[in-house]
């Protein structure tokens, strides 16, 4: 073995060895998180076909770190950190796009960088309280909600959407409390 | 916040975060006492046990199997030995999948396949000598280009079935793209065409306006055919009455298409190129050409003869004449009126459509083919061999690409009617569209046909950003003059680690750009918020002490910030506010001052609060760029902050501009009640401000910019126009829904709009506010593409070039692209 190489990096010493490895390691590691992943993309961006978008970006990204012998240690969580930046920078890019006008239009602006186009995938699914006026969160709050209920700690959510663990905890806090709200309303009302 | 929210939030907290001990004994014992928290507290906790019940979406198999393949997709030379692997693995990792994954990893079909013709180069001098029949044509030339390798085509597709729809072909790119159902497309620019449509059931047959990418027209004029649109694209000649010898009108163009001008009797349809006059023929027994003033006066018969058309200089008329000495080719003076025959046929074999080329040389049909004839020369050289090139309105008559370089032209008939391009040199090629007739070619226009030159915003042409590895750029926000040359700036973040860096980017021209290195004052750090503010520089002005940008740094916290800066490369800054509760969202500089312009929301951060906290228009002023004036006043009080669940909406101003007669500011007020309306305030000195009127119905404002003649201010689907800054009336956009961007552009204004996130976004540019016309792309590959969200393009111009960021489909990350003027 060539002293100066990584044990990774020699194993890959030839393309027929790079593409097997590229294949054994990304393949694995779709066969047991993607399902999990789309499901998380899903629900956190609420658009299929931009989550199956995002999610193979995610692999793919996870290809290129194959490919520099720098796989991460921790495949799940890496994947989430990623799908969860992916799916927060869509939103963002969404939301700087609405700028300006999303603001001055109150709700009716809100709700439109909320609803379009991604609203009809949960609306259709939405068969209690709770999936409505979860489909309501930001999409940030959103995928920490879902990484919270995957047993990620505060500090791992934190380090996915990028925020401080103070910024997390009150984003996360807010998230659930207004979810209560939500519901004891609707309950109160109906 | 009450002691038992406190204990509630302390709950939801724990469910994610370890609470210290001394804060779990201290719930514990409230919860103890307090019924309805511990109430709460246990159905927030059930409540994150229903958010991991939620239904799981679950990609298809046969999906699943397509996604993996295409992040496994070989590279490179590697290719057959990935591809091999990678089927491999996919078999033994999906069952099933191995057929979709194979599928995917083949290269898809081109959709546009050129079938060449034998390009024909005659030797000119006795290949079509008077008294002798048409010559067979000679041995292909090796070299002579066939099909035009770019461009864009509109052209009338049929099925035989009597309906016809337009398609326009990227010669580039092959796509192949469906506009609307309908005939006789006629460019209006780059981005929209003119058609002659019919209505479902055939009420009424008439033209169509439509943009590309748009799912209707924009403008039906009735009972009206054959648009031909002016060489500026502001007026639009058509049709009306009996067709081919119908009656001439005319119609501005990017107004309501109704106001129509009766111009004369007859067909007059081809435009002088300088938009003076029309060329064309006059109702009467006779076949004669005659030209009119565009306004219907100065009707004069220059010849008698068919098919005319002007030389590119418009001094002369080339037309077709078939009397007892057989057909000819002449050329009339438009001046004199003298005509000349260049070229007499003695085949049977008739002269029709003539089309100038640049060089003076005359492209005309003989007996389905197309032929050159040179400037100065004798005899015609053949173009085309057998291929029955149509010389008619219906089938549409060969035209001269915008390059000069290729005529399209149509071949066959009915069904079998075919769209090709030959080069002006010689050799052709067919276009190989999906089956159906194609007909009626119609090139889209480039800047070289704008009028002999292009003003600054009518071309673009990419630039160079420097791409430099780990220091992505998200978002370009905004784009200023400063200097003589131009600073950009936007934020950068890391996809997989997150931290954010503030981008700037310098230019002296406005082609190649240098990003300013890392410093402290550009480590903005965290902040992605989905809504609100986030970490990054929102907007940029330049003035006499140096330049400022303001927007957001989340480091030691998020608020908003001003950064300066002498150079443009090194930054210092400073916090605007000292709570996230006042907003920044722009900045200018009037000449004496910058003045950034925000909102404040209060301290609101609940449903009960929202409800009854009041916002305001917030104002900042400084004189040197590093310290800052907070400007307080109740004028700029915006109404009740308006919940909009996690990002409330206060109003306040979005936009400022310095002008001749001050400050302006727009934005919105807000209130609870019935949401946000346009606002729009003024001031002589940044310090006191006044509202103004609006006029109703504009709606919230989003831009605002000064003009030669006053201020221009616009919202989402909305223009108004000041001479002062304080008296407004409404003007007339060029479409009337979803504008994004109203920039200065040397002495013009330019506008870029999108009708949804499917459609291309298109731009204009216009002298006065009310006249908007088209601008277009050069190059190779448009930034205007589908898909495109215009809301992210910033434009600056410094008087001399104009610049304008965007993201495009086929490149990755920011792209920039600049403009001068040229030519005429």
């Amino acid at each position: 073995m060539d002293p100066t190489k990584t044990p990774l990096e020699a194993l890959q010493a030839t393309p027929a060895r790079r593409a097997a490895v590229e294949v054994a390691i990304v393949g694995a590691a779709w066969a047991d998180y993607h399902d999990e992943i789309y499901a998380f993309l899903v629900r956190t961006v609420r658009d299929a076909d931009a989550a199956e978008d995002l999610l193979q970006e995610a692999y793919l990204r996870l290809t290129r770190q194959v490919r520099a012998f720098d796989p991460p240690d921790n495949l799940r969580a890496w994947l989430y950190r990623v799908a969860a930046n992916l799916a927060v920078s869509r939103g963002r890019r969404i939301a700087a796009g609405m700028r300006g006008l999303a603001r001055l239009m109150g709700r009716q602006g809100a709700a439109r960088v909320d609803e379009a186009p991604e609203a009809h995938i949960l609306d259709r699914e939405a068969r209690h309280e709770l999936v409505a006026l979860f489909s309501g969160l930001s999409p940030t709050a959103r995928a920490a909600l879902l990484m919270s209920s995957e047993g990620f700690t505060g500090a791992e959510i934190a380090l996915a959407i990028g925020r401080s663990e103070s910024a997390t905890r009150t984003l996360l806090c807010r998230a659930r409390i207004q979810l209560r709200h939500g519901l004891e309303t609707r309950e109160a009302a109906s | 916040m009450t002691s038992h929210n406190a204990f509630l939030e302390l709950a939801a907290t724990g469910i994610d975060f370890p609470l210290a001990g001394a804060d779990r004994a201290r719930l514990e014992r409230h919860l103890a006492e307090c019924t309805s928290c511990a109430r709460s507290v246990s159905a927030i906790r059930a409540d994150a046990a229903l958010i991991a019940g939620m239904p799981k979406p679950r990609l298809a198999e046969g999906r699943s199997a397509e996604l993996l393949a295409t992040v496994l997709r070989p590279r490179g030379l590697e290719q057959p030995l990935r591809l091999l692997i990678a089927v491999a693995l996919l078999g033994l990792l999906i069952a099933g999948a191995l057929m979709a994954g194979a599928r995917l990893l083949q290269r898809e079909a081109d959709p546009l396949v050129v079938v060449p013709s034998p390009p024909i180069a005659t030797p000119a001098a006795s290949a079509f000598a008077p008294a002798s029949p048409i010559p067979s044509p000679s041995a292909p030339s090796p070299t002579a280009p066939a099909l035009a390798d770019h461009g864009i085509l509109a052209v009338t597709r049929g099925d035989g079935s009597g309906a016809t729809w337009i398609e326009t072909v990227d010669l580039a790119t092959g796509t192949v793209r469906k506009v609307a159902d309908g005939s006789d497309p006629a460019w209006l620019g780059r981005f929209q065409l003119a058609y002659s449509c019919t209505q479902v059931g055939g009420d009424f047959s008439g033209i169509c306006y439509i943009g590309l990418g748009d799912s209707k027209p924009s403008t039906v004029i009735q009972d009206a055919s054959r648009p031909a649109p002016a060489p500026d694209y502001r007026r639009l000649a058509m049709l009306r009455g009996m067709v081919d010898v119908g009656r001439t009108w005319g119609a501005p163009v990017n107004a309501d298409g109704l106001t129509l001008t009766h111009i004369a009797q007859g067909s007059f349809l081809r435009w002088s190129p300088d938009g003076s006059s029309l060329l064309g023929q006059p109702e009467g027994p006779t076949n004669q050409v005659a030209v009119v003033k565009a306004d219907g006066t100065g009707m004069r018969v220059l010849a008698t003869g068919y098919d005319p058309a002007w030389s590119t200089d418009g001094l002369s008329v080339a037309f077709a004449v078939v009397d007892a000495a057989g057909s000819s080719l002449r050329v009339v003076d438009v001046a004199s009126g003298s005509a000349t025959v260049r070229y007499q046929v003695s085949t049977p074999g008739e002269v029709h459509a003539p089309v100038w080329l640049p060089d003076g040389a005359i492209v005309f049909v003989v007996d389905g083919d197309l032929w050159r004839l040179d400037s100065g020369a004798s005899a015609p050289t053949r173009l085309t061999s057998g291929l029955s090139v149509a010389a008619d309105d219906m089938a549409g008559r060969p035209v001269l690409s915008p390059d000069g370089g290729h005529i399209a032209f149509t071949t066959g008939a009915g069904a079998s009617a075919r769209v090709g391009t030959a080069s002006v040199t010689g050799g052709s090629a067919l276009l190989e569209l999906a089956a159906g007739a194609a007909r009626q070619p119609a090139w889209a226009p480039a800047p070289a046909t704008l009028g002999g030159g292009t003003r600054l915003g009518d071309a673009w042409t990419e630039g160079d950003v420097p791409m430099t590895p780990g220091r992505p750029i998200s978002e370009i926000a905004a784009v200023a003059p400063a200097g003589g040359g131009f600073v950009a700036v936007g934020f950068g973040c890391v996809d997989d680690a997150p931290s954010c860096e503030a981008v700037v980017l310098n230019s002296r021209d406005g082609r190649s750009w240098e990003r300013a290195p890392k410093q402290d004052a550009t480590d903005i750090g965290l902040g992605r918020m989905m809504s609100g503010p986030s970490t990054g520089m929102l907007d940029v002005a330049a003035g006499s002490p140096g330049i400022v940008v303001v927007g957001y740094a989340a480091r030691p916290d998020l608020r908003a910030t001003a950064w300066f800066s002498t150079d443009g490369v090194t930054w210092s800054r400073t916090r605007l506010a000292e709570t996230l509760d006042l907003r920044v969202n722009a900045v200018a500089w009037d000449g004496v001052r910058f003045v950034a312009v925000g909102e404040d929301r209060d301290a609101a951060t609940d449903a009960a609060a929202i409800r009854t906290a009041h916002g305001r228009a917030a104002v900042w002023t400084s004189s040197d760029g590093r310290s800052w004036v907070r400007v307080t006043g109740s004028e700029l009080a915006a109404g009740s902050l308006v919940d909009t669940l996690e990002d409330p909406a206060s109003g306040g101003m979005v936009a400022i501009v310095g002008g001749a007669n001050g400050l302006v500011g727009v934005g919105s007020t807000c209130t609870t009640a019935r949401g946000c309306t346009g606002a729009i305030w003024h001031s002589a000195d940044g310090s006191s401000w006044e509202s103004v009127a609006v006029p109703a119905g504009a709606g919230v404002l989003q831009s605002v910019t000064a003009t030669a003649t006053g201020y221009v201010a616009m919202g989402p689907s909305v223009l108004l126009a000041s001479p002062d800054g304080q008296k407004w009336v409404k003007s007339d956009p060029p479409v009337a829904a979803d504008l994004k961007a109203l920039v200065p552009i040397g002495d013009r204004l330019l506008i870029s709009a999108e009708v949804d996130h499917s459609a291309p976004a298109r731009l204009w540019v216009s002298g006065d506010a009310t006249a908007w016309m088209p601008a277009t792309v050069q190059g190779g590959v448009s930034p205007v593409e589908p898909r495109m969200d215009a809301s992210r393009w910033r434009f600056g111009s410094n008087g001399s070039t104009a610049v304008w960021f965007a993201e495009t489909d086929t490149r990755s990350g920011t792209s920039v692209w600049w403009s001068v003027a040229s030519g005429g």
